[in-house]
């Protein structure tokens, strides 16, 4: 979201969310306030020089100043939770500098003792798009053709989360969560593990968000979710409005066992079948 | 070894919300109302449009055994995920459009074999097995009645006209071909394809 610079662009794609997802409008203004904390303001260098931990603090605590804002009680937390990820940050990129890579890096490091991962996953993307939106995002003498272009970005090598299906062809495009790099994928078969045994594999979705579809792979146990706006006319979407408008789809896809193959948790609860554990079924729906 | 507060959680077996997007409106609802929301599972599965030779790939959403949406398969070679007016249709060929929009299943699609009697006017239920063997014995005994050897100028034909042949759009060129021989062989001279192309 980081990554639009025209606010005319982020409005009318906030419109468009706002149809499809009916509580978009509780977070709208929350989203809008992060951007204008961080877009206009000399926070984001339009220059796009390198990026630095000192600019990923600004941007950080930014995000938490407005986070704070719209829930006082938690502002401690948001605030301490930047702290800890700029913290983090400075150690892993202290040799090879910073890049979505070392993003992640701090991501799974502060995972493994974090609860509120969903606030983490939102901070760590919301960094990426500022930092690296739109842009290569490989370090320098990285072979970015090298790279495995299954779910992993042919750009900075995060994996994917979520997709969309190309206007006309439909073909599965992903898009990275980190540097929003799009790339096309096959779409009978898991990003994650290869499995084309469409036996294996299938979706779901959930009353009300009729635009995701969460798909899973039950032999890797992965899921991802993909929003069909082929019929929506206008400009690119931009997913990550969409993804946020359908994190209920994340936590239902973690109550039904599956795990994200991005590695990001975008669900509010530690459960036994968290991090790839045994799957809860005593919910579950799905087929066989 | 370190125990995390996750790992901690995890082997406790307890289930823990912690306060975090949800307190912002990022959620539509409450963990506790996961039971009440509706699930719908489908999966994708590909196959051949019926309808002429070109073979394009469909994708099928099927539901409980039932297709609920067919689309161009954009990952086919031949048609890169675009469709005829015709294998458009391919949903129709099961369902067909009520009053006011919905699908039902269409009920005049074919799901079993069905006979009909000379000078009868019902239709009979017949396994596939009976059919196929009386397909065979029919076609047998329509050639050995109409068999021509030789034409009026004595030239030596082999031929039945009484009977015919359809190729079908959705074997391969390779069955089709074998298809025709066998065509070819029994005397049959009235051939074409389904499809014409």
């Amino acid at each position: 979201m980081l990554h639009v610079r025209d606010a005319g662009d982020l409005e009318k794609q906030m419109l468009l969310c706002r149809r499809l997802y009916s509580h978009f409008h509780g977070i709208e203004p929350l989203l809008r306030d992060i951007w204008q904390a961080v877009v206009p303001s000399s926070v984001v260098d339009s220059n796009r020089d390198s990026p630095s931990v000192e600019r990923a603090a600004a941007i950080l605590f930014a995000v938490s100043d407005v986070l704070a804002r719209y829930d006082p009680q938690s502002a401690p937390e948001s605030r301490r939770l930047a702290g800890s990820l700029v913290e983090t940050l400075d150690s892993v990129s202290r040799h090879g500098g910073l890049w979505p890579a070392s993003l992640m890096d701090a991501y799974t490091e502060m995972s493994r003792d974090m609860l509120a991962l969903d606030l983490l996953s939102l901070l760590t993307t919301l960094l990426g798009s500022a930092l690296f939106g739109g842009h290569a995002a490989c370090p320098p003498g990285a072979q970015a053709a090298d790279m495995d272009a299954g779910s992993h970005c042919p750009s900075c090598g995060q994996s994917a989360h979520y997709a969309s299906h190309a206007f006309g062809s439909g073909s599965k495009v992903l898009e990275c969560p980190l540097c929003f790099k799009q790339w096309s994928h096959t779409r009978l078969k898991c990003p994650y593990c290869g499995n084309t045994d469409s036996e294996s594999m299938g979706y779901f979705s959930l009353e009300g968000i009729d635009r995701c579809r969460v798909h899973y792979c039950s032999l890797c146990n992965c899921y991802h979710k993909v929003f069909e706006l082929r019929d929506v006319e206008g400009e690119r979407p931009i997913l990550y409005l969409h993804h946020l408008g359908s994190l209920l789809c994340d936590t239902v896809a973690c109550r039904e066992g599956f795990v994200p193959g991005s590695s990001l948790w975008w669900n509010d609860e530690v459960t036994a079948s968290t991090d790839g554990g045994k799957p809860d079924e005593s919910h579950s729906t799905r087929l066989p | 070894m370190k125990v995390t507060r996750r790992d901690f959680l995890k082997l406790s077996g307890v289930t823990v919300t912690a306060a975090a997007l949800s307190s912002f409106g990022f959620r539509e609802a409450e963990a506790s109302d996961y039971k009440s929301i509706r699930i719908s599972y489908a999966k994708e599965v590909t196959t051949i449009c019926p309808f002429c030779a070109v073979g394009c790939g469909i994708i099928c959403h099927v539901r409980d055994g039932k297709m609920i949406n067919a689309e161009g398969d954009p990952d086919h070679p031949i048609n890169e995920g675009s469709l005829c007016s015709k294998g458009s249709s391919l949903f129709n060929m099961m369902n067909v459009y009520a009053e006011k929009g919905e699908a039902r299943p269409n009920a005049q699609r074919m799901t079993q074999v069905l006979y009909r009697p000379p000078y009868a006017s019902d239709w009979e239920v017949k396994s596939w097995d009976w059919a196929l063997r009386e397909i065979a014995k029919r076609i047998k005994d329509t050639r050995d009645k109409s068999f021509v050897a030789r034409n009026a100028m004595g030239t030596t034909v082999n031929r039945t006209p009484a009977l015919a042949w359809l190729g079908s759009a959705m074997c391969n060129n390779e069955e089709n071909y074998l298809f025709h021989k066998f065509a070819r062989a029994l005397g049959i001279v009235n051939i074409d394809h389904c499809a014409r192309l």
